[in-house]
């Protein structure tokens, strides 16, 4: 925990480096918490990302000193990119699962009631959103912390330092354009 | 991708801004700077509805199960339940897990125990199996595993017992075996058989999969057996009754074999066809690899998208499936002895049919028993036409080949022959005949072989040809080359003239195919010299053989196909002798044989076609006569008959009487003909739902409603007998995409609501949807089938419509366009068809409308230009006024 804020408070202080540092400690500790929990949970349910990341939070950082909106947000952003990983990492294993092992597991009976993410769409998004860091950086920040790691809007316009009405406009922006890209994938493929 | 252009973002909200699509479009055409751009914002626009609800909740991580609730400990092997022991676990499934057990009373023998697992209530599970155990001791079939026996073990769970099969899943069996596909179906057929004979005595199985369908080997043989028939209706109507979460988890199983009706859950509602569609799944995973719904899918849906998915998606068909297998292809080729290329292909068409058909959504469009849908796979196992599409003359065509292989290489030795210029059957009879009783046997068999060739083409033309010819009107390439070999072996045969009476009637019947084919192929010369030919030879033989049916009737047809071929040309006079002729022929043999239904049905077909050949002339009164004569014909029949079939004929004729009245003018009583008709319609499409013939007729009904409703000025009613007519038309281009005749008459109805609605002031809808429809339907046929004139004509017509239209609207550009577009069809129209007055008259037209357009542009010497050479076209026109006899109503006209 000690270390989290110390490299938030590095990141504070302009030290470049300390970006880097966080991803992998928020990471470990968002898998570490989703394989609790999900081991913990009857089958059946979902676990919601934003209450994962804000365990990690209040894990990590503390609820008490509550720092500055601005570690906040470095918080959230390296939250928001772990929590990414760990679910196209999840449909991957799924989507190889269903390709190459089927076998193994093809009795299905008792088959559970689950997520309305479907792995494939969340890859097709996730390959969408790389598309759109491409070209428009902030806008797919502002995704991945609304997504991923279930900011409001309010809070990832503070995240990123934005004013709500830009949060807003790169909100709808962003949602049309990834639209637009998944629809283009279905039908005609690349887009020139 | 498109380079980050800063103002995308702003063009997009900017022009979402603007509620009004005009606004919208006219912005766009402002500021965009290019069309990329333009592209990429409508791109934009076109998904902005659906953004409120994307990414609307954050991401989640579905939980996975692994873990099975343990079972009780009491239950385990070596306790005794009943007079049983159990001797050690052999399966486990969703309900609960099978125990190998050992009866020792009243014989020794083991046998299977299911074990249910805790969380029912027993006693009402046992009393159910309770009352299914009469029918369930009635089944007795080498394909199913006895029930033997259930009840409740000491501490209150269910249990039953069965016949013990060692084997494996069925599907396991086949793919461990690497069966190859045939092997499969055959092994399917008997699962089948065996679902069949519990269906006859009354037990629905309701959870068949491949876990419950085993495979063991007796005597070498694979065996199929079901197992667990009783037990789902046992253990599972406590669905209904109990918590629906846990109730579809615990007991039906698995969704992936689960009917849409069964996934509704209503319960009661389940019967045999239920088991219908989880056969097919089975088939659908035997063929494939993989059930139709995805398993991942299914299992990360929630509960209600389940069931929407299992009611309402349409899975793909196996051979698409096995398309996108990707890497798993070979694999799953492999294990069916097959090439991954070509496993698809094997698939593709008949067994992709089958299996759809068993997977219908609706139970009703399912096979109607296990029987059926065995029969229909034993037909594809058997080169037959398979029952579950409506197959097309290709396909027909392509079975009949397979099936015939012997006998049509035979035939082809044959042609070759000819080609050589030497008949080799004669040829061979010659030799035969020279060399005498040594060569006896050779002359019988060439003989033979030649009567052999002669049936198979004989039969393959019946087959596949006729019905090509009756329903099409354009030859594919494929089926030209068909037709030309057809025509070939046919000429041949016409010109092998003996004089034995048999051998001239085969020459006879020969010519008159050729006649037909020629006709098809756009002969008209060489057909009608065909059908002389054949009338001569058969009149002859009917003068000389009174007696002889089978001549007056070859003459008959023949006599009739040339008067339609005439009626085409033009030729009204000879058509009508022709008919005439025909008619008299027809009258005797119905007269002679007035018991036989066919040959009655033929007289109205001569009737009615006479009939619309004189409606044409405007012959009307007599028209009427045989129109009625026709329908009362044909009405007779089906008294004496009771046979259905004919009342599609009704209908056609009734329909046809109902134009000749209309065309007459006697509107009243048309429309009172119209909506009789109607009520015909009405129980035909439902008693021949798939019947392309029916439907087409009734949407051509609808169509002469919708104009008779436009020409007494009810708008509002013609429009919506329009929108019935495009009802059945859309299915039916749908159906039968290769089949330009619908989509011509689609584009027709398009086209006279287009006018209905440009005559009441609705121009806009007039324009977006009937206009737009109609141009864009004939546009792709003609590009497709250049060669037909009714599709050029007729996309002139609706072209210049609309572009009057456009400039009516005040759309100058559009108009121009449409135009010009217009004079480009109508130049070569008339340039093609010189004599043709309309076409000059028509093109005339077009010009005086351009011309004037451009006039009220201030484009005067352009405009001077066009309207001169619009002018001088119609004073041409006016100096060669119409032969008399001439009436085309020609253009777009659309055929019965």
């Amino acid at each position: 925990m000690d270390d989290v804020t110390r490299i938030l408070s590095a990141i504070e202080r302009g030290d470049p480096q300390a970006s880097e540092a966080l991803l992998p400690l928020v990471y470990g500790e968002l898998r570490r918490l989703a394989r609790l929990r999900l081991s913990r949970e009857a089958p059946g349910q979902t676990l919601q990302a934003t209450a994962l990341v804000h365990e990690a939070y209040l894990r990590l950082v503390g609820g008490e000193q509550a720092p500055g909106w601005n570690s906040r947000g470095h918080f959230f952003a390296a939250a928001a990119e772990a929590m990414r990983r760990i679910l196209v990492e999840n449909a991957r294993r799924k989507r190889a699962e269903k390709r190459g092992g089927g076998r193994e597991r093809h009795d299905l009976d008792g088959i559970e009631v689950a997520a309305p993410a479907l792995s494939d769409d969340l890859l097709a998004l996730d390959e969408a959103l790389a598309k759109l860091e491409a070209e428009e950086p902030v806008k797919a920040r502002l995704v991945k912390l609304r997504y991923f790691a279930g900011l409001t809007e309010a809070e990832a316009a503070k995240a990123l330092e934005i004013s709500d009405t830009t949060a807003q406009r790169y909100w709808h922006y962003a949602k049309v354009w990834l639209l637009a890209e998944l629809r283009g994938g279905e039908s005609a493929g690349e887009k020139s | 991708m498109q380079p980050s252009a800063p103002n995308i973002e702003e063009l997009f909200f900017e022009a979402r801004a603007l509620r009004r699509p005009e606004d919208r479009s006219a912005f766009l055409d402002r500021a965009c700077p290019d069309r990329e751009a333009r592209r990429r914002v409508e791109e934009l626009l076109a998904v902005d509805t659906e953004a409120n609800g994307f990414l609307a909740s954050p991401a989640s991580l579905p939980t996975v199960t692994d873990a099975q609730p343990p079972l009780p400990d009491i239950e385990r092997p070596g306790e005794v339940i009943g007079p049983y022991r159990l001797l050690e676990a052999i399966g486990e499934g969703g309900m609960g897990t099978v125990y190998m057990a050992e009866q020792a009373e009243p014989v020794r023998r083991k046998v299977a125990l299911k074990l249910i697992k805790p969380g029912m209530d027993s006693k009402q599970v046992v009393a159910r199996f309770e009352a299914e155990r009469q029918a369930l001791a009635l089944m007795d079939h080498p394909n199913i595993a006895r029930v033997l026996d259930g009840g409740m073990t000491p501490s209150g769970l269910p249990y039953f017992v069965m016949e013990l099969v060692r084997g494996l899943p069925i599907t396991d069996y086949c793919d461990q075996h690497q069966l190859n596909i045939r092997e499969r179906l055959e092994l399917f057929v008997l699962v089948c058989r065996a679902v069949q004979h519990a269906h006859q005595k009354g037990v629905i199985h309701r959870d068949l999969k491949p876990s419950n369908v085993l495979v063991t080997v007796i005597d070498g043989e694979a065996v199929p057996k079901v197992i667990d028939f009783g037990i789902a209706k046992a253990t599972g109507q406590a669905l209904t009754e109990k918590t629906l979460f846990t109730g579809f988890h615990q007991f039906v199983g698995t969704p992936l074999y689960v009917s849409p009706e069964q996934a509704e859950l209503s319960g009661v509602d389940v019967d045999t066809r239920s088991d219908i569609y989880s056969l097919g799944v089975l088939l659908y995973e035997l063929l494939t690899g993989t059930t139709p719904f995805d398993a991942e899918t299914l299992r990360q849906a929630a509960f209600d998208e389940m069931r929407r998915i299992i009611c309402e998606e349409e899975p793909p068909r196996p051979s698409t499936r096995l398309s996108t297998l990707g890497e798993r292809l070979p694999t799953v080729s492999a294990r069916r002895k097959a090439d991954p290329k070509r496993l698809g292909a094997s698939v593709k068409g008949e067994l992709d049919w089958v299996v759809m058909k068993a997977l219908e959504k609706d139970r009703r469009r399912r096979y109607e028993t296990a029987n059926d849908f065995a029969a229909d796979v034993m037909r594809y196992l058997t080169d037959r036409p398979v029952e579950a599409a409506p197959p097309s003359n290709w396909y027909r065509f392509a079975k009949f080949v397979h099936r015939n292989r012997t006998a049509l290489t035979t035939a082809s030795v044959v042609a070759v022959a000819l080609v050589m210029g030497t008949t080799m059957s004669t040829w061979q009879a010659f030799r035969a005949r020279e060399a005498g009783r040594r060569l006896g046997i050779a002359f019988q068999v060439a003989n033979e072989r030649h009567d052999l060739a002669r049936q198979a083409v004989d039969e393959m033309y019946t087959e596949v040809a006729e019905v090509w010819l009756k329903d099409q009107a354009h030859a594919t390439a494929l089926q030209k080359r068909f037709l030309e070999k057809a025509l070939a072996f046919y000429m041949h045969f016409a010109r092998e003239v003996g004089n034995a009476p048999k051998d001239r009637f085969m020459a006879a019947s020969a010519y008159s195919r050729v006649g037909s084919i020629q006709t098809f192929l756009g002969h008209p010369r060489e057909a009608q010299y065909a059908f002389h030919r054949s009338i001569g030879i058969c009149q002859s033989l009917a003068e000389a053989y009174p007696g002889r049916l089978d001549y007056r009737r070859t003459l008959a047809d023949a006599l009739e196909s040339r008067g339609r071929l005439r009626q085409r040309l033009g030729d009204t006079q000879y058509a009508e002798s022709d008919f005439r002729d025909a008619l008299k022929v027809r009258e005797t043999l119905a007269v002679g044989r007035p018991d036989d239904p066919e040959l009655q049905l033929e007289l109205a077909a001569t009737c009615n076609g006479l009939g619309i050949l004189l409606c044409e002339g405007r012959q009307y009164g007599e028209s009427e006569e045989l129109q009625r004569r026709a329908s009362d014909v044909v009405a007779g029949v089906f008294n004496h008959e009771g046979v259905f079939d004919h009342l599609k004929f009704l209908a056609r004729y009734q329909l046809d009487l109902g134009i000749l009245l209309e065309q007459w003018g006697r509107l009243t009583e048309a429309e009172v003909v119209y909506s009789d008709t109607r009520a015909l319609f009405g129980e035909l499409v439902l008693r021949y739902p798939e019947d392309p013939a029916v439907q087409r007729d009734f949407a051509s009904l609808w169509h002469r409603q919708g104009e008779l409703l436009a020409r007494t000025g009810r708008a509002r009613e013609g429009e919506s007998a329009f929108g019935e007519s495009l009802r059945l038309w859309q299915e039916l281009v749908r159906v039968f995409p290769g089949v330009p005749d619908y989509r011509h008459r689609m584009a027709h109805t398009h086209y006279s609501r287009a006018l209905l609605r440009r005559d009441v002031g609705r121009s806009e809808e007039a324009d977006s949807q009937d206009f737009s429809n109609s141009t864009y339907i004939w546009n792709k046929l003609v590009f497709q089938f250049p060669e037909v004139l009714a599709y050029r004509e007729a996309l002139a017509d609706a072209e210049g419509d609309q572009a009057r239209l456009h400039r009516q609207m005040g759309k100058t550009k559009e108009a121009e366009e449409g135009f010009l577009e217009v004079l480009t069809l109508r130049e070569a129209l008339a340039r093609e068809f010189p004599t043709e007055r309309q076409h000059r008259e028509k093109l005339a037209g077009v010009l005086g409308d351009y011309g004037s357009l451009l006039r009220e542009q201030g484009r005067a010497d352009q405009a001077e230009q066009i309207l001169q050479r619009s002018f001088s076209l119609r004073q041409e026109s006016a100096e060669n006024p119409p032969k008399s006899g001439e009436n085309s109503p020609g253009t777009g006209s659309v055929p019965r």
